[in-house]
């Protein structure tokens, strides 16, 4: 592939952009873009986004060609009147790693309820080895998943041993 | 006074190539604005524009990424986009979503362009540009491609320059 003709001057440029300016332009157009991808989405135009928050379509307008310096609150108006997001913040790390273990327990339940407890005699007869097998990896993922004591706060450590004790 | 005017490549980007016009004997439009903007008073501006520069060059020209400047029946707009704030205004065609045309620009001080001699003659230059950029367009003597013009990109233009003061 050709290498992509740049601008001596510009690349100089380039050299000394401080990382706060590429940031503030690359997200102020990822919150345009965002705004207009859920308009699109959900077939939404300017005249129902202004009834929906109750407020003028040229007020709208200037909202959505740039001529609004979006607030937190103002952000906030919108996602409401979208219901949805515009804007996401990364969890903490120890509420990951919760999220991740709920969602081990989850399956291990599922599994647990649904094919080892099975009725089914047929069933069980069938599969009962891999069954067992399948039990036992379960079981070791939730239990690595969960074992971290660096990161997981200590009452999320008791849930987990309450939410495990019965099984 | 008439003279030559060239349209050429002023950068490459993966969804936007950037072309620029360039009257006959003189540096590029773009570099002239450049030359005149990038110093210590205005390098947070440039610092923006480029970035800008940058970020539709990855994501394509969408229009309403561009700042209307001229009549609703023209292709006059200016960088920076929409979004982000900045005192500079460069003057540009935006012909699809891959490609643009650069011209010069100016500080923004009064509410239009047309207040303001220099920057008027700047958006005229790129105006009677696109005048006849069309024409070539419809009469096949320019052809677009992906993101390339092709054919003859000279034109002669009525250069109106405003006297320096």
């Amino acid at each position: 592939m050709k290498d992509l003709k740049k601008n001596s001057r510009l690349s100089e440029i380039r050299k000394s952009i401080p990382k706060e300016t590429t940031l503030y332009v690359e997200k102020s157009h990822a919150i345009a873009d965002r705004i207009f991808e859920i308009l699109d989405k959900k077939g939404i135009d300017q005249s129902d986004l202004a009834k929906s928050l109750g407020k003028y379509e040229s007020e709208i307008s200037k909202w959505l060609t740039g001529d609004h310096n979006f607030t937190i609150y103002s952000l906030a108006k919108m996602e409401a009147a979208l219901g949805e997001e515009i804007i996401q913040i990364p969890k903490r790390s120890d509420e990951l790693v919760w999220l991740k273990c709920t969602k081990r327990i989850e399956a291990f339940d599922k599994f647990v309820i649904n094919v080892l407890y099975d009725k089914t005699e047929k069933k069980r007869s069938e599969s009962f080895f891999h069954n067992e097998q399948t039990f036992v990896w379960y079981f070791n993922d939730l239990k690595n998943a969960v074992i971290n004591p660096e990161i997981i706060p200590d009452e999320s450590k008791k849930r987990y041993l309450k939410e495990i004790s019965p099984v | 006074m008439k003279r030559k005017i060239t349209i050429e490549l002023f950068e490459e980007h993966d969804r936007v190539n950037y072309y620029t016009i360039c009257f006959d004997g003189e540096s590029s439009e773009t570099d002239k604005f450049f030359d005149l903007f990038d110093n210590d008073d205005f390098s947070e501006d440039i610092n923006i524009v480029v970035s800008d520069f940058d970020t539709i060059g990855n994501k394509g020209a969408y229009e309403r990424d561009f700042r209307r400047e001229g009549k609703s029946n023209d292709r006059l707009c200016a960088l920076p986009s929409n979004w982000v704030s900045c005192r500079l205004r460069l003057f540009c065609l935006r012909i699809n979503e891959q490609i643009v045309i650069l011209g010069n620009g100016y500080e923004k001080t009064s509410q239009t362009y047309n207040e303001n001699p220099t920057a008027n003659y700047y958006a005229e230059t790129l105006l009677s540009v696109d005048k006849l950029l069309r024409i070539k367009l419809s009469r096949d003597i320019v052809q677009l491609y992906n993101r390339q013009f092709y054919g003859d990109l000279s034109f002669i233009i009525e250069d109106e320059r405003p006297k320096e003061k």
